[in-house]
């Protein structure tokens, strides 16, 4: 992913601009995951760059990091709020003809019971979830959610078994 | 357990945005400054005004004070004559020098120590007294001021000022050439305030050749070759191409060089401003605030 390798760039950026162009993009697509809508995704990646811009952490080190954070956040929020929606948001966005209308519905409904997930974990095992869809390595992860490197690991595969026991509490074991 | 893994990696997979999705940076960075424009305060305007004559500044005192003085000695050419410059030439756009992105706002910081935390090096304030009430820190990030070398421009310029034995070399154009400040320590008190950066640094391409780009700017601005190539030697990467800055900086009011406890420095007058800028060896000061001269030189002298 061409954001992971402008983080360490992105401690030395200092304005918005350069901000923008570096890591606009890769965090609107960290920020769909969890929604899955890109205009949402687009509105609140602008919200952390917007959030950074009035008011900005006290160092400059790691304003990537710092923007990647505040998008999740934004976005596990979002998904939170409208999680009582989501279903019949996601069904509603169902696009136009598709080849096999059935397994379109089934693969729909599996994202809306994958989002629905991420919403009732913690907020940071979810992030690590994302992340590491995103491509992120387990450095790359501790540098955006300030964890120590070492422990990574460990709090992922605790993500992933949080992740799997509210997954088949919800829907059984598919 | 890696069963965990492969049952969440095979969920997660299914949330990967659209291939053809592709998020519209442009159009964000519009509304952005839409919105950071609609909102900004004018105190804001005024401090990042401060952080940015801080790049300014360099163009008139750069750190090293041996050529800072041929920097001073070229750049008031046109009010005292030390040499004969001429204007950029009438019809061809001058290097057009501008701060590089939009800073961010100015952090408060509670004290000195806050402050220092965030710059990384010790801010130094007027002694206590001398100007009224307590300053309120601020601190922001790096500013950076630059231009884009156009060969078209800069050899039409060269044709207009009659230089027939100079060329551009291709390499150049598009070069971006800047200026960076570190970070930024504003003092504000209420008539006053003074703006500090460790030394600039210059930037530009790999290579890129700056005593000859000098030597070729100042030809355009009338200066002999021998003399230009002389000058630019002496500047080493002095940054000829912030000439038209300056001359807008002096358009609004007057210059004149002082000599502060720690060296030389330039005031300039408006209406109702007085700026003082000078450099140490570890140091880029700006301090500007409707005060008069004696006091704006006084507070200069003080910052210890």
């Amino acid at each position: 992913m061409r954001y992971l390798s402008n983080l360490k760039a992105g401690r030395r950026l200092n304005n918005v601009e350069a901000l923008f162009a570096a890591h606009y993009a890769a965090l609107a697509r960290v920020i769909y995951r969890v929604v899955g809508d890109s205009g949402t995704a687009e509105e609140l990646a602008a919200e952390a760059f917007w959030k950074l811009h009035r008011n900005p952490p006290r160092s400059d080190d790691n304003l990537a990091g710092w923007l990647y954070r505040t998008g999740l956040r934004l976005g596990l929020d979002h998904l939170k709020k409208r999680k009582r929606r989501a279903h019949y948001e996601a069904l509603a966005r169902w696009p136009g003809p598709v080849e096999n209308p059935e397994e379109e519905l089934a693969r729909v409904e599996e994202c809306v019971r994958v989002r629905l997930v991420l919403a009732a974990m913690k907020r940071e095992q979810a992030a690590l979830l994302v992340l590491r869809s995103e491509g992120c390595s387990l450095s790359e992860m501790a540098s955006i959610l300030k964890l120590n490197a070492s422990s990574v690991g460990t709090f992922l595969a605790r993500a992933d078994s949080a992740f799997r026991k509210e997954y088949v509490k919800r829907y059984g074991e598919r | 357990m890696a069963n965990d893994e492969q049952f969440v990696r095979e969920r997660m997979a299914l949330l990967d945005p659209p291939a053809e999705w592709q998020p519209d940076a442009a159009t964000a960075l519009g509304r952005f400054r839409g919105r950071a424009e609609m909102r900004r305060p004018n105190w804001v305007r005024w401090v990042m005004a401060a952080a940015a004559l801080v790049v300014v500044a360099i163009c008139l005192l750069p750190a090293g004070r041996g050529w800072a003085q041929q920097v001073w000695q070229w750049m008031t050419v046109q009010r005292v004559g030390f040499i004969q410059v001429h204007a950029w030439p009438a019809g061809v756009r001058s290097p057009q020098v501008g701060i590089i992105g939009t800073p961010l706002p100015p952090i408060p910081a509670r004290d000195v120590n806050e402050a220092q935390a965030r710059v990384q090096y010790v801010p130094r304030l007027p002694r206590a007294g001398l100007l009224a009430g307590n300053p309120q820190l601020y601190t922001t990030f790096g500013v950076s001021a630059g231009t884009v070398v156009k060969l078209a421009d800069l050899e039409l310029a060269l044709r207009k000022a009659g230089v027939t034995d100079q060329s551009v070399p291709q390499a150049w154009d598009g070069a971006q050439i800047a200026l960076h400040t570190s970070g930024v320590v504003i003092a504000q008190w209420p008539e006053v305030a003074l703006a500090q950066s460790l030394p600039l640094t210059l930037t530009a391409p790999a290579g890129f050749d700056f005593p000859a780009y000098s030597a070729l700017v100042l030809r355009v601005l009338g200066i002999s070759a021998d003399q230009a190539q002389r000058l630019a030697q002496q500047m080493g990467t002095t940054p000829p191409w912030l000439a038209p800055l300056v001359q807008d900086l002096t358009a609004r009011g007057t210059l004149e060089e002082v000599t502060l406890r720690s060296g030389p420095a330039t005031v300039l007058h408006e209406t109702n401003t007085t700026t003082v800028v000078w450099s140490v060896a570890d140091r880029v000061y700006v301090l500007r605030g409707t005060i008069d001269r004696a006091l704006a030189i006084a507070a200069a002298d003080a910052v210890q």
